[in-house]
């Protein structure tokens, strides 16, 4: 129960080209489709969860990008009740659509641009009750900027979810900003078609509000934390592994809840 | 033996018929028209995916041999067989489908070398005229000494906004 309340969301955004946990401008090519399939683990000082999800991804334009992500096996834990977990993956339990639109891009120079995008998306959850809450549909909306070259990368961003009523209850909203610094050392920049591999830190930060039960306010519900740690991702022609785990350097979670220990993700990208 | 000679004679026809055709298919021009290599210049690509996505983009193009795409050197090489329809405009749109910028492209193309009065123009079957204009001197007097109609061979710049310009670096016959 205490689990179910922690209710903390870990967002982030970017798989395929970009980081694991933050936000990122990545988009695919107008009419090409791709394919996410991520692993993430959350562990507390109470226990762990393991979430297998997808995600798809198809390019409108090759400035607006729809997804659709989906549990491919759902948390084997309660407690994952707003953590997103990951990327653009969404909650570890919701069925999430989303449109990415890169609204503003600048290329610099060769293997060099600055570009901004904006997120928005709707939810609804795979299973209607989370602990002993009623879970409602919700909206997610989130911006971001960055810098990618064959060397450096950088993204900031942040972004919110916010659920609706359902019987009374609702899941508190989540506020988060992410940052990621991006490297790809010397040694890794080898020309294409040889693999590409780059690193990351990541950085997330997330406040989500208390849930409310019957319209009471949980005690044992919201918080923040402030979560770091590395990715590397590996690219191959149509193929792409990345892996990341971030450690909580700050949590300040309201009433009895136990505290996450570290978030980790693993994923598999296709591009079709 | 009246029949023999019969078969003999049009044997002997048909031989001197191929004969003929023969030595009118030398006589005849070959053509090789068309843009034939492509060195596209491209900006903000920057991971194996982007290149991917070119490389397979260009390969869909009618008449390309070959695709060698560079995230180092930030290009594209396109290689075109003889004859082909594919425009630098055909190449520039694959590169902006997939999110990227397309800047200055060095060419070489073949066609037939047109004076106009409003310049001078390269042309070449199914596709757009392209203005030959001189990038120096050499090239200037190059321009001036070869006649009306003359098939020639082109190596030049194609500038990022002005699809239908060469900027002339070499010229030859063929």
């Amino acid at each position: 129960m205490l689990i179910a309340a922690a209710g903390i969301a870990g967002p982030a955004y970017g798989e395929g080209h970009g980081p694991a946990f933050g936000l990122a401008t990545p988009t695919l090519a107008r009419g090409q489709w791709s394919s996410d399939t991520a692993v993430i683990r959350i562990d507390t000082q109470t226990g762990d969860a393991v979430a297998f999800r997808e995600m798809l991804g198809y390019g409108i334009t090759e400035d607006l990008q729809a997804l659709l992500t989906f549990p491919l096996e759902r948390p084997d834990e309660p407690m994952l009740a707003q953590t997103r977990g990951g990327s653009m993956m969404g909650a570890m339990d919701e069925i999430e659509a989303s449109l990415l639109w890169r609204f503003h891009r600048n290329a610099m120079a060769i293997g060099t641009r600055h570009e901004s995008a904006l997120l928005v998306g709707v939810s609804e959850p795979a299973d209607d009750t989370r602990g002993n809450l009623q879970v409602g549909n919700g909206i997610h909306v989130a911006a971001v900027t960055g810098y990618a070259s064959r060397s450096v990368y950088w993204w900031g961003g942040g972004g919110t979810k916010y659920y609706l009523k359902e019987q009374g209850d609702q899941l508190g909203t989540l506020y988060y900003v992410t940052g990621v610094f991006g490297w790809r050392p010397p040694f890794f920049q080898h020309d294409y078609p040889k693999p590409d591999w780059r690193v990351f830190l990541e950085g997330v930060a997330e406040h989500t509000e208390r849930h409310r039960m019957n319209g009471q306010t949980m005690p044992n519900s919201g918080g923040e934390k402030i979560l770091v740690g590395p990715s590397v991702l590996g690219l191959y022609g149509r193929w792409g592994v990345e892996a990341g785990a971030l450690w909580p350097v700050a949590q300040s979670l309201n009433g009895f809840q136990p505290e996450e220990r570290y978030r980790a993700k693993l994923v598999f990208t296709y591009w079709f | 033996m009246g029949m023999r000679v019969t078969q003999m004679m049009n044997a002997r026809t048909i031989f001197n018929c191929f004969w003929v055709a023969g030595l009118v298919g030398l006589a005849l021009p070959v053509h090789a028209d068309g843009l034939r290599e492509v060195e596209q210049t491209i900006f903000g690509m920057d991971c194996a995916p982007c290149a991917y996505g070119i490389e397979q983009g260009l390969k869909k193009l009618r008449g390309v041999t070959g695709v060698r795409v560079s995230l180092n050197e930030g290009q594209a090489v396109v290689t075109l067989a003889a004859d082909n329809a594919t425009t630098i405009e055909d190449i520039r749109k694959v590169i902006r489908n997939n999110g990227f910028t397309p800047k200055a492209a060095r060419v070489t193309l073949v066609g037939t070398l047109v004076r106009a009065d409003d310049g001078i123009w390269l042309e070449a079957p199914g596709l757009p005229r392209y203005q030959l204009r001189a990038s120096n001197e050499a090239t200037e007097a190059a321009l001036r000494a070869r006649p009306h109609r003359e098939t020639v061979k082109v190596e030049g710049e194609i500038p990022e906004t002005v699809t239908g310009e060469v900027q002339v670096m070499r010229l030859q016959s063929r």
